[in-house]
């Protein structure tokens, strides 16, 4: 290493500067000079520039240029500087007759002063001169005839003879200078043996800057252990790794197109394939189809804007009937139908996806299986929702083409009766658009058809039930146990249709069908006390309100007096039983049974745990009944909540409850208190943070100020360590729009775990408002802030049908300054979610 | 990548052969010994399995058999049969090239 110390002279330490820095010409005139002056000292660093110089000229192939500074550098450098430049020279202009006595003689005489790395370079070089080196002592026939062996070595392996080769190699020792090409040759008979493994175990022992070493990279990446991945490879590597699986002559085009495609020029790499080509794009199961495939199928996976420009490609290629083969036209048609299938109108994409299949047809034959696929994917795509409007669907379901959707689901079942999927998504179309009676016919088909199919007798037996059809749902649902006795929504919509067809005998009077039917029920209760359907307590509480209302006030109070007993505490069964009754009594109005006793056990000291047990027990029934039969029971948790708010209770707990409420607006002040509880105690509480500002009332975003909060809330969760903060801070900021700092370096399986915990739509993006909509809600809002809160109570109860109670509460929140800014997604697969009673 | 390649069976295999050629491909990369290997194999089987499923992936196939055209060309090299040496010329100016670099 070279240091530029002081210096008299400013040429001097200019010089020094030159060298240093590489910049060996400008050094060589400067030392030139600085020689005439003071010989002895400078001549060396003369001789060091013209080294570097020459090297740096061999480096870049400029082998006459190198040849006169070597001329020159004869003139004042001693014979081994000369000698070892003159080798490089020799090696790089492949004159053998120059380079072998001399690398021999350096190998040989000069080994001892030799470093290791030279040592290997020129041993290399014996090899690759693949000539006949002439031994003129014991120890230069011993390196020719290791060079020999080499040789003959890889014209066996050439040959397909791994033994030969091996046997070739195996004198050479370890100590020898070419132990590294034994090593090589041993890889190389592995890997033509079939012997992966041990091929990259030979081959990792080679030293890295040898011949050997360089000469491995298409080995390990043909066997697996280095991957091409993202970064360019030199065309050797690529051509030869091609060869090594019977695919020559890729090496000059593939390191064009992945050069391309690496400076994301993504068109310009499909172009470099297309026009050098004949065949490309094509289908197939060599590297031509392989290539296809990647091309096509990287649009899916491409950048937005990357992706348009190869859109924009692809498209004009298809518009202006530019298609290479038809081929290239079907991959552009089904990519693009599949990728714009959301932006294109109905008339286009059946018509691009129609040419799909028949181009499809022409080359491999008309396939009704395939076409079913084909027409249930354009039924599924067709039948989506579109975006609801600010009120949700105002009571129909928007479906994208809902004529064109049941159409192509009509021609996908015609074609294969036996493609379930058709029937399925054509029973969610007809369920959105409302036409029972169509779905009803289609299910009953279906039972038919598929009577070993759990989704289907599950669709059947709930759709049985809700039009009251009990008998013929139970036996359904009773299929269904039959093929899957494990999942447990069948016995979920079991006892919630026993429940009901016992209630129907009860108001028939047919009592001991009624308690027979219910006692059917037994077998499918359980113990679990989050499953308000199949829980012995509530089950019980319901059968014995069942007997108050229509039967033996006896047999009531004894199953009542079991069920509370069962419960986890009074409350919990008083609010249950209440609210029950409300539903079974269809009172929607004035006092219930347990209404004085629910107020008694709500002034007693009321916690964080026993709130959020009877939260979810209102909850559950909110989401069986109509939330404005409610109001009542809805009331009193609100008052037992706030109160609960007011003793201490654990973090935990307090967050628990806030993620169940959060979703409500009705209770989102109660919500709003426990966060405020908590903050209380720790105001920094990253998680809690959030959620306060989660809960705030919609107002106008200011995207500054909530990046900078937001970015601090991060900060502190990222110290804390609270992945759950983290997550929702990023996914807050990424709904801003502000680039999201790194993840913090926590276990990477904990983060991917942490991600399926939160929904997708976690970070509750208001959906984009329409003009029209906006007014309305503008309008609305002005509307109830002027009612006071019991004309906003009855105005809750007499809203139209088509708002949803949770969108009038929003309103609400809107006009009094309470309430979150949107919900929460309930969780999915709750039974307690589904509609069964 | 391309099932049809992973198995080594051709386009117009039936069931049977594939489910042959799956369970062949276990044998050589039980779960135990090569799971990465066996996971691959057993993605491939599940996207071919049966006529349905063929024609779904025909239809459907949205993933690119490589992270860019290198990556998806070596890694059908990987599942090519033959391994053919290269031939000594090829060889030796392969190693010249190395040596160059």
């Amino acid at each position: 290493m070279l240091s530029v110390s002081p210096a008299v002279d400013p040429l001097e330490k200019q010089a020094l500067e030159y060298l240093a820095a590489g910049k060996f010409r400008k050094a060589r005139d400067a030392f030139k000079l600085l020689c005439k002056a003071d010989r002895a000292k400078n001549l060396p660093r003369l001789i060091e520039a013209n080294v570097g110089l020459v090297q740096e000229m061999l480096a870049k192939g400029q082998l006459s240029e190198a040849q006169q500074v070597v001329v020159y550098l004869k003139t004042i450098a001693p014979a081994n500087v000369i000698q070892g430049l003159e080798l490089q020279l020799a090696a790089q202009s492949g004159d053998a007759a120059q380079l072998l006595p001399n690398a021999v003689a350096l190998l040989t005489v000069g080994a001892a002063s030799l470093a290791p790395a030279e040592k290997l370079r020129w041993a290399d070089q014996l090899v690759v001169a693949f000539a006949p080196v002439t031994a003129e002592s014991p120890e230069a026939a011993q390196l020719a005839g290791e060079v020999r062996r080499i040789h003959e070595a890889l014209d066996a392996i050439a040959a397909g003879q791994s033994e030969r080769a091996l046997e070739a190699v195996r004198p050479l020792s370890r100590d020898s200078v070419f132990s590294h090409w034994r090593m090589f040759v041993k890889g190389l008979a592995a890997f033509h043996g079939g012997q992966a493994e041990k091929a990259a175990r030979c081959f990792a022992e080679l030293p890295a800057d040898s011949v050997p070493g360089r000469a491995r990279e298409p080995y390990l990446l043909v066997v697996g252990k280095t991957e091409a991945g993202l970064r360019s490879w030199p065309e050797n590597i690529i051509e030869v790794a091609g060869r090594l699986g019977a695919q020559p002559r890729w090496g000059r085009l593939l390191t064009r197109a992945q050069a391309l495609w690496l400076a994301q020029r993504h068109v310009d790499s499909y172009k470099v394939l297309r026009d050098a080509v004949p065949d490309f794009p094509r289908e197939g199961l060599d590297a031509l189809g392989v290539l296809s495939d990647f091309y096509f199928n990287a649009l899916f996976t491409l950048p937005e804007e990357a992706g348009y420009q190869c859109e924009n490609f692809l498209l004009s290629i298809e518009e202006a009937n530019r298609a290479k083969n038809p081929t290239e036209l079907k991959m552009i048609r089904r990519v693009f139908s599949q990728l714009l299938a959301a932006r294109l109108d109905s008339f286009t994409l059946r018509t691009k996806w129609e040419s799909v299949l028949r181009e499809h047809e022409r080359t491999h034959g008309a396939n009704p299986l395939l076409a079913s696929l084909a027409y249930g994917w354009l039924g599924e795509v067709l039948g989506r929702a579109r975006r609801p409007g600010l009120f949700g669907s105002g009571g129909k379901a928007p479906l994208r083409d809902a004529p064109g959707a049941i159409d192509a689901l009509q021609k996908s079942i015609a074609l294969d009766p036996a493609n379930l999927a058709a029937p399925l998504r054509l029973c969610a179309v007809y369920e959105a658009l409302k036409m029972n009676s169509e779905r009803n016919r289609l299910l009953d088909s279906m039972t038919a058809r598929f009577p070993y199919s759990k989704e289907v007798l599950v669709l059947a037996g709930a759709g049985c039930l809700d039009r009251q059809a009990y008998l013929k749902g139970l036996e359904y649902l009773e299929q269904a146990l039959q093929v899957d006795r494990i999942d447990p929504a069948v016995p979920d919509l079991m006892v919630s249709g026993l429940e009901r067809l016992a209630r129907l005998h009860f108001q028939k009077s047919r009592v001991d069908e009624a308690r027979a039917t219910l006692a059917r029920a037994e077998e499918f209760l359980i113990e679990q006390p989050e499953n308000f359907l199949r829980n012995r307590w509530c089950h019980l509480a319901r059968r014995g309100l069942l007997e108050q209302l229509h039967g033996d006030a006896a047999q009531s109070a004894a199953l009542l007096a079991q069920a509370r007993a069962a419960s986890p505490f009074p409350a919990a069964f008083l609010l249950f039983a209440q609210t029950a009754w409300r539903s079974l009594a269809e009172h929607t109005k004035g006092n219930g049974p347990f209404e004085a006793e629910l107020n008694a056990v709500a002034k007693e000291n009321p916690g964080a745990a026993r709130g959020l047990a009877l939260a979810r027990i209102h909850l559950f029934w909110r989401n069986v009944s109509d939330s404005r039969e409610l109001i009542n029971e809805e009331n009193w948790l609100r008052h037992y909540l706030k109160r609960a708010a007011k003793n201490p209770c654990a973090r935990d707990e307090a967050r628990q409850l806030v993620e169940l409420l959060e979703p409500h607006p009705a209770f989102s002040g109660e919500a709003m208190a426990f966060v405020s509880m908590v903050l209380k105690k720790d105001p920094a509480d990253p998680l809690f943070r959030l959620y306060e500002d989660l809960l705030r009332p919609f107002r106008l975003r200011d995207p500054e100020n909530d990046q900078n909060r937001l970015l601090a809330i991060l900060d502190e969760a990222t110290r804390r360590g609270d992945e759950k903060a983290v997550q929702l801070a990023r996914e807050l900021l990424a709904d801003l729009n502000v680039p999201v700092p790194p993840k913090p370096d926590w276990d990477e399986d904990e983060d991917e775990e942490f991600d399926e915990d939160l929904p997708d739509s976690a970070n509750f993006p208001l959906p984009p408002m329409l003009a029209e909509d906006a007014e309305m809600m503008k309008a609305l809002v002005a509307m109830l802030a002027g009612m006071s809160d019991k004309e906003i109570r009855r105005a809750r109860k007499t809203f139209p049908k088509d708002v949803p109670p949770e969108v009038f509460d929003v309103l609400v929140a809107l006009a009094t300054g309470r309430g979150p800014s949107l919900p929460l997604p309930a969780p999915s697969g709750d039974p307690n979610q589904m509609n069964l009673l | 990548m391309n099932p049809y390649l992973v198995l080594g069976v051709p386009l117009d295999a039936d069931d049977s052969t594939i489910r042959r050629a799956y369970l062949d491909a276990v044998k050589l990369a039980p779960p135990d010994h090569d799971p990465k290997r066996f996971q691959a194999v057993s993605a491939a089987y599940e996207q071919i399995k049966d006529e349905r499923s063929r024609h779904r992936y025909t239809l459907f196939n949205c993933c690119p058999p490589g992270d860019s055209p290198l990556d998806a060309f070596v890694r059908y090299l990987r599942l090519c049969p033959q391994r053919p040496p290269l031939p000594s010329e090829v060889m030796k100016e392969f190693l010249r090239s190395c040596a160059k670099t």
